[in-house]
């Protein structure tokens, strides 16, 4: 994992419609971009072809940096591998019971997901352990092989073991892996207790089954990847991003490829810690808006806020550690509609990319957010994705008319502005539950925008917010492949201890303590880090009877009253800003010690690009402004405008992967010394 | 005027601020009901108590949520509320369901103005009375089942007022967690009354007050739309529970539905007075079911507050048991009765809308409770199992199979976290197979609970519903067939030392098998619950035989029920056998014609 001398840096995203390439050459300190669309058939194709779009020459690349949704792709699509699942005896059917609520209240039609094992691939081991991890059945082995040679009659490809409280007592899992890999080496296995050592058998079996389903697939993926990296002359090792944010050789992603997750979004908020640091921005509100979901995701002092609850699709869970981020149906293809109650409705369904919005002319026939955005002048039909696409305003303009204006009696402009604004409270409502629901006050923050979309509503979600700042890195459009050139080394592990605070015992979590440090520095030598790591421990708190957790700090170095001390304090604190409410006599539990291991990389310096071609508008466009006013507003090329250009009042700032809109008279906008774009948005807060 | 984008802003952000307030609530509370089950409701109600807008946590809470506030804000009246009082009211009498669902809410003011009632139900794991953890199963009047509480003030002025508080928690046996979860309510309320105060700032607050009128107005529209896209017409369903508990007659529930331009008129003057049991649905109840429905048939989406339900005239005459009047034992009427109704409401629509409605579903939500010291935690717990069960057939597909009972949409508590609380082990979870109803698309699947009791003594309580009456299909689909028991939901135990498993009747020598109260257990008893699956939809002789058969390899469908309810005839290897199949299929024909 040390960087060699040659100098570039990769970054590689493949998201739903698109591969994105940032590079990163640290001779030059020139940062730049490229992009490909994604071949879903074999997404390797897309990534050779966005390398020879940039011009990369494989043989002078020192680190390629991964972030991908094949992953997810898998499992939505239900094209994962063929899982056999084990149980404990009389719990098989876990996995399709689930949680036996549905997402769907009223409707009658409402179909439940897939489970991703058939029932008959659902098969029972003779044991059991108890809540306090003793055995109260110990595993039958000579079942257990009789059960193994039934799963390779039935030609599984992978393996999972969930065992009820094998988070308190691992032994029969492990056992269960001996039996089946002595008998039959080749399989892969995924334990639960490896995977996710918390308590609730659903999210535990969820987790552990995605890993098993995942496993083939992620496993031919990566393989290809590196044999045709390797056959162009790349010498330097593929790493992933986690859905943690960080990164990882790819042999660790091979073994846990549910770590692999969400790794993409993980990258772009990765980078906009970084980003907004070195911008001197710590307190961020990161949103990723694309053609079919909003993204966002809450930095504080830097550190991006982590949770262990993903979800998939509704119903089928991964409970990992994961950079929070908060997801919802809004982007550029979210299909507009009025209801039958008269009211303009955007989303949560979209039209994607294919057929995608009306404008588009790929035969999508429903109003879309982004033909409102065409119809009041935010997009440039003529310089959608730099040129790439020629977008039909008329044919927006039709769709906007017949299906919204005429029947609520408004005019297209209010229809279409309409459209905007429902879908900007949607966002909003998104941005609340990071900020405000989890106690945190928007006004403290900046925002910063990316992805295709992001950049066009930012500034008008600030103002709603009260956000005073917003910043636009470079290549918003492709953020997520930056972020991974931004992102350090990290594993984290995690210990049930579940325990009253009055009753822990302070050897226990001292060896506790001591067993993840040293899982985390086998797991760092394993991939030949040789520098002392940091290591981060944090502990999971509740209310004795509670069944939620909060995740406070637990300070490091020997385990002593003190210790205990201050992570009852430091709960009490987090309680009351969470929640807004503690009680300070009220008795404490402790449930798990959690420990991040992180090797810290150096970060891409990148030198502020030179402004080319001409700072001067290149044109004016009729738009909305924040107050309704139609104002006529100048159109920048971002490539134009060099560090300190600054201008006051609405504007609007186009590049070739997305479109950045200001819509306030007393906005002031400026480029700063690393060639973000950063809006002072006026009338916030 | 406020514009229609303002206005549906507003809209969704108060639906948004409902679900806020579950967020806070599920996150901070005690019991596993509220925080694993969302056993509770959010809803925001406006300055004169009429419901603006709900989250969706919980369907029975639905129609009963305004009758409460709405009763509260008669009898305490409007000026005698001030800032920083909060009301707490769990009396099914005036506006509840049963006394377990405890209702909290509080005033918001904006300079001085009323502007908005937000308000929280959950349903706490203990109120006292006679069976821990709630549900008897025996009871004949209401005060036999727990702790009534009018609306009365628990916050005066932003004081807890000590106390009415200790007044309640002295008759609670876990008064701990109990205390918990209200604290986790009056959390959820502080949350409403934040955001609530924020819309004010932003748009003033006649604005939004205009909005909270326009709001219900809106949802009004929608529903009289969605209604006249109905077929007018006259229906009529009549349905039966097993029995009240406390005798063995079937009780009958009856409706006649009609449809008329933009109204509708549900007449349940058909139903059997109440009874000496506790399975009587107070109004709130009754009138719950029928929003459900009418958001099922019509518009899942209908945005759920008080202008919804003005075109809808629910006949329900006091003392039936669709409303029950004091003293009546009411526990279960919220959720056996309240399935009932639906029931026999769906199949009233099914005869208007065929392709909109599904088979009946198991039909009970199989209450267990039981309370019981922990022999290692040393605390005395109480626990409360509801069960899920199998959903009709319906013309998209075949029935959901596991699923809570359609008047709620709680989640299941974990094995693992209930067995770290409670002393109880399971043996077994799992689904109960051959329980859907044959149709052209199957009735979805039922379930099967074992847990051994690891207490020296528990004392367990039952309410459930259609052991001796199964689900029936729609459209020629058919009933489930009994479970292993011999009942179609069933309950069952095996004692110590005894042979086999056997029902409460034999066991404990109750009147009834699914209804029962205070029987104490010993240490190794193990209890077995099972639930049976939904009715089907369309005949099950027009199945494809390759569903059939993949039904088989799956263990949903035996080989056997394959044959006898499908005619579809498999050979070895599990595959159909064509010609047999289409034989069979002929003589079954023959015989039901």
């Amino acid at each position: 994992m040390t960087l060699s001398a040659r100098p570039l840096r990769v970054g590689v995203d493949i998201g739903g419609t698109f591969t994105d390439l940032v590079t990163f050459d640290s001779t030059t300190g020139e940062l730049s971009m490229s992009k490909s669309f994604t071949t879903p058939a074999d997404r390797t194709d897309g990534v050779l072809e966005v390398l020879a779009e940039g011009g990369v020459a494989l043989g002078d690349v020192s680190q390629f940096v991964h972030g991908t949704t094949t992953a997810t792709n898998a499992v939505v699509e239900r094209k994962g591998g063929r899982v056999g699942l084990i149980s404990t005896a009389g719990f098989r059917d876990t996995l399709e019971i689930m949680r036996i609520n549905r997402e769907r209240h009223y409707d009658l039609q409402w179909a439940s997901p897939v489970p991703l094992v058939p029932r008959r691939l659902r098969f029972e081991a003779t044991e059991r352990v108890d809540y306090r991890g003793r055995v109260v059945t110990p595993l039958d082995t000579e079942a257990l092989a009789e059960t193994v040679a039934e799963m390779r009659a039935a030609a599984v490809e992978s393996i999972a073991v969930c065992f009820l409280f094998s988070f308190m007592n691992p032994v029969h899992e492990r056992q269960a892996r001996d039996v089946i890999s002595h008998q039959w080496p080749d399989v892969p296995i995924s334990i639960s207790s490896e995977i996710l050592p918390e308590i609730r058998e659903y999210e535990r079996s969820s987790t552990v089954v995605i890993d098993a389903y995942v496993k083939p697939v992620m496993g031919a993926y990566f393989e290809n990847l590196e044999t045709r990296l390797a056959s162009g002359g790349m010498e330097c090792g593929v790493t992933v991003i986690s859905s943690g944010g960080g990164i990882v050789p790819v042999a660790e992603a091979k073994a846990t490829p549910v770590r692999t997750l969400q790794s993409g979004p993980a990258g772009g908020v990765i980078g906009a810690a970084h980003l907004g640091a070195q911008s001197g921005y710590r307190n961020l509100l990161a949103i990723d808006v694309g053609g079919t979901s909003f993204e966002v995701s809450l930095i504080e002092d830097g550190v991006p806020s982590r949770t262990t609850e993903g979800f998939i699709e509704w119903g089928i869970p991964f409970k990992i550690p994961l950079v929070d981020v908060k997801s919802i149906g809004a982007g550029g293809g979210s299909i507009a509609r009025v209801d039958p109650g008269g009211l303009i409705q955007v989303g949560p369904d979209s039209a994607g990319s294919e057929p995608g919005p009306v404008c588009y002319r790929k035969g999508g026939t429903l109003t879309t957010l982004t033909d409102a955005y065409v119809t009041i002048g935010l997009i440039d039909p003529a310089y959608f994705l730099g040129g790439r696409v020629q977008l039909d305003a008329g044919a927006a303009r039709e769709a906007i008319n017949d299906q919204i204006a005429d029947p609520v009696g408004m005019t297209v402009t209010e229809a279409a502005l309409g459209i905007v604004r429902v879908a900007e409270a949607t966002m909003v409502g998104a941005m609340r539950i990071v900020s405000t629901q989890r106690g945190y006050d928007p006004r403290d923050y900046a925002m910063i925008a990316y992805g295709g979309a992001g950049p066009v509503s930012a500034v008008e979600l600030a103002r709603e917010l009260g956000v005073g700042t917003v910043l636009v890195p470079r290549f918003p459009g492709a953020f997520c492949a930056f972020g991974g050139l931004c992102a350090d080394i990290r594993f984290d592990f995690v210990r049930s201890y579940l325990r009253r605070m009055e009753e822990l015992d302070l050897a226990t979590l001292t060896t506790l303590s001591v067993e993840l440090v040293v899982e985390g520095q086998a797991a760092m030598s394993r991939i030949g880090v040789t520098a002392a790591p940091i290591m981060q421990f944090t502990a999971d708190v509740r209310y004795s009877g509670q069944n939620f957790e909060v995740n406070v700090p637990f300070p490091s170095g020997e385990v002593t009253e003190a210790t205990i001390e201050r992570v009852v304090e430091n709960f009490h604190a987090e309680h009351l800003r969470l929640f807004g409410h503690h009680k300070e006599d009220e008795a404490l539990e402790f449930v798990s010690l959690r420990l991040a291991v992180i090797a810290t990389t150096t970060k891409p310096e990148f030198t502020p690009p030179r402004a080319e071609g001409s700072p001067d508008p290149k044109g004016r466009r009729a738009l909305f402004s924040s107050s309704g006013q139609i104002v006529e507003a100048p159109v920048f090329g971002r490539s134009g405008l060099g560090v300190g250009w600054t201008r006051s009042g609405a504007l609007i700032i186009e590049e070739p992967d997305s479109t950045v809109v200001v819509r306030g008279a007393d906005d002031s906008t400026a480029i700063d010394d690393l060639g973000n774009i950063v809006i002072d948005v006026a009338g916030s807060g | 005027m406020i514009d229609q984008v303002t206005l549906q802003v507003i809209r969704e952000g108060l639906v948004a601020l409902c679900r806020s307030m579950g967020h806070a609530l599920s996150r901070t509370a005690y019991s596993p009901i509220f925080s694993e089950g969302f056993d509770f409701s959010c809803a925001l109600f406006d300055g004169t108590g009429e419901m603006v807008a709900q989250a969706e946590f919980n369907p029975v809470h639905l129609g009963s949520m305004p009758y409460t506030v709405e009763w509260t804000v008669k009898e305490i009246g409007l000026d005698n509320l001030d800032e920083g009082d909060v009301i707490l009211h769990n009396d099914p009498f005036r506006g509840g369901t049963h006394l377990t669902d405890f209702t909290m809410m509080a005033p918001v003011f904006y300079e001085g103005r009323l502007v908005a009632i937000p308000a929280v139900r959950g349903h706490q794991i203990d109120v006292g009375g006679s069976a821990p953890g709630g549900f008897p199963g025996d009871a004949t009047e209401i005060f036999q089942e727990g702790l009534i509480v009018p609306p009365v003030k628990v916050y005066r002025r932003g004081e807890p007022v000590q106390d009415v508080w200790d007044l309640i928690l002295a008759n609670i046996r876990v008064p701990k967690i109990v205390h918990g979860d209200f604290r986790a309510m009056f959390g959820s309320l502080r949350v409403a009354e934040r955001r609530v105060q924020e819309y004010c700032r932003k748009y003033g607050p006649d604005t939004f007050v205009e909005a909270n009128d326009e709001i219900k107005n809106y949802s009004e529209r929608r529903m009289r739309a969605m209604i006249s896209a109905l077929p007018d017409g006259s229906y009529e369903a009549a349905d039966v529970l097993d029995d009240a508990g406390t005798t063995l007659d079937p009780v009958r529930v009856q409706c006649r539905l009609t449809i008329d331009g933009d109204t509708i008129t549900t007449d349940f003057s058909g139903c059997d007075p109440q009874v000496q049991g506790p399975i009587n649905a107070t109004y709130g109840v009754t009138a719950s079911q029928v929003y459900t429905v009418l958001f099922q048939v019509s518009d899942p989406d209908m945005p759920s507050n008080h202008g919804a339900f003005r075109p809808i005239r629910i006949v329900a005459p006091p003392g039936s048991v669709v409303n029950a009047e004091s003293p009546a034992a009411v526990f279960g009427g919220n959720v056996e009765t309240s399935s009932r109704i639906m029931d026999v409401l769906l199949a009233c629509f099914a005869q208007a809308v065929p392709d909109r409605v599904m088979g009946a579903c198991f039909g009970t939500c199989q209450n267990f409770t039981g309370g019981s010291q922990h022999p290692e935690l040393d605390e005395y717990s109480i626990i409360y199992v509801y069960h899920e069960g199998g959903w009709g057939g319906r013309a998209s597909g075949d029935g959901l199979t596991a699923q809570i009972n359609p008047v709620g949409n709680d989640m299941n508590q974990p094995v693992e976290i209930f067995e770290s609380r409670f002393p109880w082990l399971y043996e077994e979870y799992c689904i109960n197979e051959n329980s859907g109803g044959p149709g052209y698309n199957r009735g979805g699947l039922g379930i099967r609970q074992r847990m051994r009791a690891l207490s020296v003594s528990s004392s367990i309580n039952l309410i459930a519903d259609r052991f001796r009456h199964p689900p029936p299909g729609t459209g020629g689909g058919k009933s489930p067939l009994p479970s292993a028991g011999g009942h179609y939901n069933d309950f069952r135990v095996k004692l110590p030392g005894s042979p086999g498993f056997v029902h409460a009747t034999e066991a404990f020598g109750t009147v009834s098998p699914s209804k029962f109260a205070g029987q104490v257990v010993p240490r190794g008893t193990v209890v077995e619950n099972t639930t049976t699956g939904g009715g089907g939809y369309g005949d099950p002789l027009d199945r494809e035989p390759e569903r059939v058969a993949s039904d088989v390899v799956e263990g949903y469908v035996t080989a056997a029920a394959a044959e006898s309810e499908y005619g579809v005839v498999l050979r070895s290897d599990g595959s159909v056998d064509t010609e047999a199949t289409r034989t069979t299929r002929r003589r079954l024909r023959a015989s039901t014609a």
